[in-house]
């Protein structure tokens, strides 16, 4: 019966380290297709026309600071 | 009322404890996790600030971050937009670092500090304007802040009156001086967001022939002290390096690897960025002398640690006074943030007295008392003499001048990156061969390394040539002439020294140490050097004091009032 035990549990061991290695792999695929996705389909598109609109307009030199408001510490943002 | 300020998640941890507007306590993480510029939640650091000031987290009134996390998250998918389709490699990496932790910051107090009162936000450089000009000992000045970036803002500058402040004007990323100085530590071979101090120690064994390629092709520098950076030549915005392959191109070869032979184009390189940052700081210090027309000014953000750099402006800029935030870095964002706080947002009045900042002489950390020194070397089962302080003097005194290296610990742990006379390494610096000693015995680094002196503050002038008070030693200035053969172990190549000048109110014990070498030897100065070895932070406790005596060929450890030789200790040579 014992014996019977520890193989079940070294058997159920090997599964959890399987099925975890498994599973990281599969979060970092899970998180790439993600992020490609968001990337050249958001990311690149909003760059490409925002590059276009905005030729010309970098501002140079120093940058007027806009006074910022009492209770912003309030704010995250 | 209380006030906890925070800064976290970039680099150099801290935390500081505000208690009706004065500093009672700040503490960087690195000290306590003994990882150098830790960047982690400063946990501990918070936890220490609490028990030096005898209080619980459920005491503290307001807690503030020295950023806002929402606008730096903004400018980071800013720039991945304005790069796309270039940095997806980093895009797919840093966003989920991000999204998982650094942009839940309420979050992350409220469960990491189990806090339920009000939680509020600094701007980064706002935080530094307000860790320069608050503490300082000034009514009114001018402020700059120069950095490698914020939220997005990299330089600004403005003026503080009473209790209020203002940055008026602003270079924002990915312009940024900072970055460039890191750049060049980085191509240089050392490391980025910390290693910058060593590209400084480096420039006085090169020549600045590089200089004016650097001003043609990688920054503009304009009259009004604004600049511009060609960013071909950088790939930090969305990349894992700092400099690009036309950067490599154009300065001579790939970057320098750590443990490389630094050869003189590495020293010219260094000399030249020196050069070139020094003539943007100067002309910006200059600039913003002329708009605010203020006589004095106070300085933080990571560039205002280049005290060569300092020295220059308080020379040259057309300032009468400078105060320079001794934690200049991100460090010193938690003081601001929690003074921001106090000032701006809650508008308490601010009190000057002219003389006095309120830094505490940045002796701001945790402090061990005798009973916890006598525990740890009695628990290392040490061989230790207690003794009264001036027998205490007197013998390091003597040991000095025989040419020992003394590691001297006493009193509160210092905040900032310096070591000022509680946690230091202690030495003689008339002997010729001690900065070879101590870099390559004692603190196992580069050779090239400089050290710096601490002179009692009277007799500052009589070597060095400079009578401006320097008690953060964030002031380099030439060495008198005639007493550069004196000082050989404090005398950079360039014929310079990055001072610290002690008082007895500033530090009673450690003024009291010099005035006795002083008395014994005639010279008032003592090459003093952080209490660490390379990689490691300054130590914190009397079992890391312990450890670091342990570990190197150090001679004599002063702990509070216990006086121990490596002679009567059971070790092995390193």
């Amino acid at each position: 019966m014992r014996r019977t035990v520890g193989t079940l549990k070294a058997v159920g061991a090997l599964f959890y380290r399987l099925w975890m290695r498994f599973v990281r792999r599969l979060a970092a695929l899970n998180t790439f297709v993600l992020m490609a996705f968001s990337f050249y389909i958001l990311v690149l598109p909003i760059g490409l026309v925002r590059r276009i609109l905005a030729r010309g307009k970098e501002q140079e030199g120093w940058i007027r600071r806009e006074p910022l408001a009492p209770d912003h510490y309030r704010k995250q943002y | 009322m209380l006030i906890l300020g925070i800064s976290a998640f970039y680099h150099d941890s801290a935390a500081c404890l505000l208690r009706d507007g004065r500093i009672v306590a700040a503490v960087q993480e690195e000290r306590l996790t003994r990882v150098k510029h830790d960047s982690s939640f400063p946990v501990r650091a918070i936890q220490s600030c609490l028990e030096i000031a005898e209080c619980r987290i459920e005491d503290v009134d307001f807690v503030v971050f020295y950023e806002k996390p929402f606008l730096k998250f903004e400018r980071l998918l800013e720039t991945y937009v304005r790069r796309a389709p270039r940095g997806f490699a980093s895009y797919r990496k840093v966003l989920p670092l991000w999204v998982k932790d650094k942009l839940w910051m309420k979050h992350w107090i409220q469960q990491r500090l189990n806090y339920g009162g009000p939680i509020l936000f600094s701007e980064h450089h706002e935080s530094h304007a307000a860790a320069a000009f608050f503490p300082s000992p000034f009514a009114s000045a001018a402020i700059v802040t120069v950095d490698g970036a914020g939220e997005w803002t990299t330089a600004a500058w403005g003026k503080g009156e009473g209790n209020d402040l203002k940055l008026d004007y602003e270079i924002r990323f990915p312009h940024s001086l900072g970055l460039l100085y890191t750049a060049f530590t980085y191509y240089l071979g050392f490391k980025v967001n910390s290693d910058e101090y060593k590209v400084m120690g480096l420039a006085p064994y090169g020549q600045p022939v590089y200089q004016a390629q650097i001003e043609e092709e990688l920054i503009r520098l304009h009259d009004d002290g604004s600049f511009r950076l060609n960013l071909d030549y950088f790939n930090y915005e969305t990349g894992f390096t700092m400099t690009s392959e036309l950067f490599e191109k154009r300065f001579g070869g790939p970057p320098r690897k750590p443990g490389e032979p630094l050869t003189q184009r590495h020293k010219d390189l260094a000399a030249s960025i020196q050069a070139v940052t020094e003539k943007a700081m100067l002309r910006l210090c200059r600039r913003v002398r002329e708009e605010t027309g203020e006589e004095r000014l106070c300085m933080a953000g990571g560039v205002a640690l280049n005290c060569v750099a300092n020295g220059r402006i308080l020379r040259e800029s057309g300032f009468r006074e400078i105060w320079i935030q001794p934690a200049a870095g991100d460090a010193g964002g938690a003081v601001g943030a929690a003074l921001a706080l106090y000032h701006r947002f809650l508008g308490k009045p601010r009190e000057v007295d002219g003389s006095c900042d309120g830094m505490g002489w940045g002796y701001l950390g945790p402090r061990f008392d005798g009973e916890s020194v006598r525990r740890v070397l009695d628990n290392a089962g040490a061989q230790y003499e207690e003794l009264p302080e001036p027998e205490l003097i007197r013998r390091t005194c003597l040991k000095l001048a025989e040419g020992a290296v003394v590691g001297w610990f006493q009193g509160r742990m210092e905040f900032g990156p310096r070591a000022l006379g509680n946690r230091s390494i202690l030495a003689d610096p008339r002997h010729s061969g001690m900065q070879a000693k101590l870099n390559l015995r004692i603190k196992f680094r580069e050779s090239f390394r400089p050290f710096a002196p601490s002179v009692l503050e009277e007799r500052q002038a009589e070597f060095f040539e400079s009578d401006y008070p320097s008690p953060y030693m964030l002031l380099v200035s030439p060495v008198a002439a005639d007493k550069r053969e004196c000082l050989p172990a404090v005398t950079h190549v360039d014929g310079s020294a990055r001072v610290q000048t002690v008082n007895e109110q500033q530090n009673g014990r450690y003024y009291r140490l010099i005035r006795g070498f002083a008395d014994l030897t005639g010279c008032p100065v003592l090459v003093n050097t952080s209490f660490n070895v390379r990689n490691e932070p300054i130590v914190c406790s009397p079992q890391d004091a312990y450890n670091c005596f342990m570990r190197t060929n150090m001679d004599v450890l002063v702990m509070e009032q216990f006086f121990l030789t490596k002679e009567g200790q059971e070790w092995e040579r390193p």
